[in-house]
């Protein structure tokens, strides 16, 4: 259950989230209840409604590593790619 | 017209993928996703009435990658406990569209200079998708996505792939 992963939280926090957020299916509702109390909270905390779309990726320390790097690399000529932003261009 | 926003009413048109949770995503979650202002979902929509009325979608939304373990070596200039990237969480076309059609093509184009808006004002370490389907691999390859990570599990072989912001930002045409 989500609810559990708020348990470190204020305890108004936490009363707020037991009695409305689970049964709240208006997701500005709730992103709007968080932001109330100056808190940052992610979807994935508050099981708001992105589907079944993970936001938290881990890819593991080899993964997170091999992408790190990626980061760091010398921009790259893609063809093809730059081929299609040439062809649809942002502003039409 | 270029992709735009998915809007009230278009979870009713008439959109058909081959995968049956994509189309359940079109018709059930888009307009959530889209309402709660955590993802985007854009659609792209025929010009004629002899093409299905939605080309194709796609949904997009900030994600992070969590850096567990790193040895400070790699760490070195990564600040952030995460990274922040932005997620291509669905992308497809209508099955009834002709294969002859740019769909897949103008959608990518319009979904990575979206992002690089992004990266230019609040800042993005590059874009990530997942594929379960092995022939989009060599697909999204061509486009400048890397395998990433790895998933052993064969019940849901997923494929991460990762396009770092800089190399989409080089191929940006100078004129643009």
């Amino acid at each position: 259950m989500a609810t559990e992963l708020i348990t470190d939280f204020e305890p108004q926090i936490r009363a707020w989230y037991s009695a409305e957020a689970g049964t709240n299916v208006g997701a500005k509702n709730a992103r709007i209840g968080a932001r109330s109390e100056g808190m940052v909270v992610s979807p994935r905390v508050l099981d708001l409604p992105l589907g079944n779309i993970e936001t938290d990726i881990d890819l593991g320390a080899d993964g997170a590593a091999q992408l790190l790097a990626m980061t760091r690399e010398k921009p790259l000529e893609i063809p093809e790619l730059a081929r299609i932003l040439a062809k649809y261009p942002r502003k039409r | 017209m270029p992709p735009d926003h998915f809007s009230a009413g278009d979870a009713e048109l008439d959109f058909q993928s081959r995968d049956p949770t994509f189309t359940d995503f079109f018709r059930t979650k888009a307009s959530v996703v889209e309402a709660s202002g955590f993802g985007r979902v854009f659609l792209l929509k025929a010009e004629s009435t002899e093409d299905p009325p939605v080309l194709g979608f796609y949904a997009i939304c900030m994600a992070r990658i969590a850096k567990p373990d790193l040895p400070p070596e790699q760490r070195e200039g990564a600040p952030a406990e995460q990274m922040p990237v932005a997620l291509l969480a669905q992308f497809g076309k209508d099955r009834r569209v002709s294969a002859a059609r740019d769909v897949a093509n103008e959608m990518m184009a319009d979904m990575i200079q979206r992002v690089l808006v992004v990266a230019e004002e609040i800042g993005c370490a590059g874009i990530i998708l997942d594929t379960r389907e092995p022939k989009l691999v060599l697909r999204y390859e061509k486009f400048g996505f890397r395998k990433v990570g790895h998933n052993p599990s064969k019940e849901k072989p997923n494929q991460k792939m990762f396009l770092p912001i800089q190399h989409a930002q080089a191929n940006v045409p100078k004129n643009q």
